[in-house]
């Protein structure tokens, strides 16, 4: 027992709140969220059904040739890559995933770094980013998202999965991890937690794929928190780090939109200038034209 | 807090609702988690009126209790293959009520202005003793809650856990994932500070006693 006179004051403040209790009713039914909730625009949802899928068909295409080279039978880097190359191709026709960088390294053939351009270009609308031209090594990752950034807005299924395998990248794997409690963590309600393993992430993941997803739901979670300035803050960092990344139309408009007089004509000028088919193209040309 | 977009459950039948009253929670979990809405029920039925209380205590504001505990059960409901049993269903429970009231928090940051009532009291200071008993004690009520939303959140959380709804350490420990020793600091600590403040404010006389 204290001796410091709070003791009435906490029985009539326990009073106040039971009472403040007993008049919440209980709805009948309980809450089931549904399936087309907001999250469910979230590529990071999409990813953790999607990834194991890509790790077990990598697994798969080496496991099968391991098994291939123990019989004796010789396998040449043609018969393997069009093994790969097949897996690939039914892993994108079923989620658009790509897979290509494990074949390589099956074989202890000389390590190609995995690109896009290691790829034939898969059919990606450029509404979203028409100037594919000149990206330097980082970008091209931004790429890899971009594409799968651009499906999402038609509508298909577009997962991102790193183009490097999961389970023979170290730093894949340690993204991997941390985007795996990440999300835990999100879903627990614990967005705080959720908001300092994406930010290990965005500092350990230099311009990948899982780095965009991470600053994604970064500005996720700054917006559901309602920290306006954080969102922004977020924003304009996504935006120097991936002026061409899968967020970038959006962000840049938004960015836009933020802004007031001269400085927004100056904005929606230079969206105008590097998304010419933006999805905000025809807003920019309106508030770009009007002004001076 | 975005509004969410719910679908209803249909309610069990009688026998049926008679059958999952008798499982306890981990039984109720794993049944939730095989698609079983009788299950889900149950578990939303069990711990609503506990989970609302809770979300009372941490936020101070009916509207946004309700809030605070309707995200929780659809967080929850939403998650239940992840419950892991390491701690009660309940606790569990507790620990996402506690998050979401975290972010409704700051969401709501800067929307009341609990240094005015605070404040208050001087300006009161010739009529307050003129009030009736029941007024006087429902002023000083919302003094107390206003003096608790100026705790610092460390402290504050700590406070609310043991104070008033009088959790042990270990318990508190358990929800606010600190250790024990520093579940019953920080609750000391929240305590002395408010005694402090009241008293600078004139809500509490300087002997003690309101």
């Amino acid at each position: 027992m204290n001796d410091d006179g709070l003791d009435p004051l906490l029985a009539a403040t326990r009073d106040h709140l039971d009472a403040m209790a007993a008049s919440i009713p209980m709805p009948a039914t309980p809450p089931i969220r549904s399936r087309s909730r907001s999250r469910s625009r979230s590529p990071a949802r999409l990813r953790r059904v999607l990834l194991p899928m890509a790790a077990a068909a990598v697994l798969v295409v080496g496991a099968g040739l391991v098994v291939a080279q123990t019989l004796g039978r010789s396998v040449t880097k043609e018969v393997s890559e069009q093994a790969v190359m097949s897996v690939s191709s039914h892993e994108r026709a079923a989620s658009t995933m790509r897979v290509t960088a494990s074949g390589p390294d099956v074989h202890d053939t000389p390590k190609v770094p995995a690109t896009v351009r290691d790829e034939p270009e898969a059919p990606v609308p450029l509404a979203l980013e028409p100037t594919d031209e000149g990206e330097d090594a980082g970008e091209i990752e931004g790429a890899d998202a971009r594409s799968a950034g651009a499906e999402q807005t038609t509508s298909t299924p577009a997962p991102t999965v790193s183009n490097r395998a999961p389970d023979r990248n170290p730093l894949a794997r340690q993204l991997q991890a941390l985007d795996d409690e990440a999300q835990a963590a999100w879903a627990a309600g614990d967005t705080g937690q959720a908001a300092k393993l994406f930010r290990r992430m965005i500092a350990i993941g230099g311009r990948s794929g899982a780095v965009q997803l991470a600053y994604g739901d970064l500005m996720s979670i700054a917006r559901s928190a309602g920290d306006d300035q954080q969102h922004r803050k977020l924003q304009r960092a996504y935006i120097r780090k991936f002026p061409r990344g899968r967020f970038a139309d959006d962000v840049r408009a938004q960015l836009c939109r933020d802004s007031t007089g001269e400085a927004a004509r100056k904005c929606w000028t230079a969206y105008l200038r590097d998304l010419p088919k933006g999805d905000h193209a025809e807003e920019a040309a309106r508030i770009a034209g009007s002004g001076p | 807090m975005a509004v969410r977009r719910l679908q209803l459950v249909k309610p069990a039948s009688a026998q049926e609702a008679d059958v999952v009253s008798t499982l306890d929670d981990t039984a109720l979990q794993r049944l939730a988690c095989a698609d079983d809405p009788r299950a889900r029920t149950e578990l939303y039925r069990r711990h609503h009126a506990r989970v609302v209380r809770y979300a009372c205590y941490l936020v101070r504001d009916r509207d946004l209790a309700e809030e605070v505990a309707q995200e929780t059960f659809v967080r929850a409901l939403d998650s239940l293959s992840r419950f892991r049993g390491e701690a009660s269903f309940a606790t569990w429970l507790d620990r996402i009520a506690l998050n979401v009231s975290r972010e409704v928090r700051r969401k709501r940051k800067g929307h009341r202005r609990m240094q005015e009532v605070l404040a208050l009291r001087h300006e009161l200071a010739e009529t307050v003793s003129r009030l009736d008993q029941a007024h006087q004690d429902e002023l000083r009520t919302r003094a107390m809650l206003a003096a608790i939303d100026t705790l610092p959140d460390s402290l504050r959380e700590a406070f609310i856990l043991r104070e008033l709804l009088g959790f042990s350490p270990p318990e508190i420990a358990q929800r606010l994932g600190i250790s024990k020793s520093n579940a019953a600091v920080r609750a000391h600590r929240a305590r002395r500070v408010l005694a402090k403040t009241l008293r600078e404010s004139g809500w509490l006389e300087k002997g003690g006693s309101p």
